[in-house]
């Protein structure tokens, strides 16, 4: 019997000792570096950089990161990318000015996941590590090492997403912004035109755009995290910044933030999704219905019994 | 049986993420100072294009307007392709400039107007409704 289930006491134990299936960090280790290099490795190659300490830190970029991305020796490669990729913000970003390629918030989000999923035992599933972590289990005769791990820095990650778009729309409120302003300025600035206005949607469209802009953002600050509105929250999310990557010149942005939303879903339940898709598990459950099947999931083991689609409610 | 306490540098380091994560933004976008090292804003697109102006040009013959490919005129495949100041200038006196590049494209004899929209106070405002051939005096306002 559990002790001490009041509201802080669950929060604690949900925040800081739930433990769960690490495919969800190696998921988003591999999307992340992915990002990282479309985003930073033309800028750190030999031939954008000088001086000694730019190559320095574009070296440690590419041997941590590619180390990261296959997950060997994820203990020590997780935190050097991070540390490499904060050297780069700090000292070429901040120091050096070469603001544009390295101080963004597009850049600001991707380096703030990359310093949490290093945190995180992402190299307990899908990589390197596992490979030998379970050859050597095989060699000695036990079973391989279970794919759980600690949550915490999901939790965390979770949060700055969510306050991320909290703070995105919430700096929207403003009339130049919720008139449709901002939007013509942007369109102009992107496209260089033609003016619409003489069209008579063109003004309506605008505001309209605006408007929706505003509440979808607040939306995904508070939707995601509620366990029976995911399945619609998650996929408006993702056609969001699908609209934004094919509109705007927002693509690694958009990328990222839908990779994140990973942060929100059950790691057991993307486990035994993983193992269904790979037919190592039964096969996945049928949508089930909006109301929890019980008062609580289970407190031990590994995956889910029953593979389950992820976004169904808990 | 008591519940498990988590680890203490577990616990300050979540507590110190997550405060920072929270109080961060504020410095900028509810104290309205600036970004220092250790803070940062999530406003978005606020700088990007806050002077463009919507431009487009038209020919005037015979009593009808046909509207310029100002980027085709002036040896640009796409707009994408064509300079900063070309796509967005940034002025209703940045666009006639480029009227007058027009002018020079289609020749002395043309009639080529502007017509502007540029922001003024995070709104657009008309600079120019085509009042004035830009071919001619400088394409100066009547």
């Amino acid at each position: 019997m559990r002790g001490g289930d009041g509201l802080w006491p669950r929060l604690v134990r949900w925040a800081l000792l739930d433990e769960g299936s690490t495919r969800t960090a190696a998921l988003l280790r591999v999307g992340l570096v992915s990002l990282a290099w479309a985003k930073w490795a033309e800028d750190l190659a030999l031939f954008r950089q000088s001086g000694l300490a730019a190559h320095a830190i574009g070296l440690s970029f590419f041997a941590s990161t590619a180390l990261f991305f296959v997950g060997a020796f994820t203990r020590v490669s997780g935190p050097w990318a991070a540390l490499s990729m904060l050297a780069a913000y700090g000292y070429l970003g901040l120091y050096l000015g070469q603001r544009l390629a390295f101080v963004h918030h597009h850049t600001r989000i991707l380096l703030i996941a990359v310093v949490l999923v290093a945190l995180m035992p992402s190299g307990r599933s899908l990589s390197v590590d596992r490979y030998r972590a379970v050859a050597r289990a095989a060699r000695e005769g036990r079973p391989p090492p279970p794919e759980r791990g600690p949550l915490w820095t999901l939790r965390l990650l979770a949060l700055q997403v969510s306050l991320l778009y909290f703070f995105s729309a919430s700096d929207k409120l403003r009339w130049s912004f919720l008139s449709g302003a901002s939007l013509e300025q942007i369109y102009a600035f992107v496209y260089g035109g033609p003016d619409l206005a003489g069209w008579a949607g063109y003004r309506p469209l605008l505001v309209a755009s605006a408007l929706a802009t505003v509440a979808i953002e607040y939306a995904l600050a508070f939707g995601l995290w509620v366990p029976r509105w995911r399945r619609a929250i998650v996929p408006l999310g993702v056609a969001f910044h699908f609209v934004l990557y094919y509109t705007l010149p927002i693509s690694i942005f958009s990328a990222t933030m839908s990779l994140l939303y990973l942060a929100f879903l059950d790691p057991d339940r993307v486990h035994a999704a993983i193992d269904a898709v790979l037919g190592q598990g039964p096969p996945a459950a049928p949508v089930v219905a909006a109301t929890p099947p019980g008062p609580e999931p289970p407190a031990e083991g590994g995956a889910a019994e029953g593979a389950r689609h992820p976004l169904t409610p808990a | 049986m008591e519940p498990p306490r988590p680890p203490w540098p577990r616990a300050l380091a979540f507590a110190a993420a997550a405060s920072w994560m929270v109080l961060a933004p504020c410095r900028k976008q509810l104290f309205g100072l600036k970004n220092n090292v250790l803070t940062l804003d999530w406003a978005m697109f606020r700088n990007v294009g806050q002077n463009a102006c919507l431009v487009h040009y038209v020919r005037r013959e015979g009593g009808a307007e046909r509207t310029l490919d100002r980027f085709a005129l002036l040896g640009h495949e796409a707009p994408a392709e064509a300079p900063a100041e070309l796509r967005v200038p940034e002025s209703a006196e940045a666009a006639r400039a480029i009227g007058a590049s027009l002018c020079e494209a289609l020749g002395p004899k043309a009639d080529v107007r502007l017509y502007a929209r540029c922001p003024v106070e995070g709104r657009f405002a008309v600079a120019s409704a085509g009042e004035a051939n830009l071919c001619a005096d400088g394409g100066r306002p009547p």
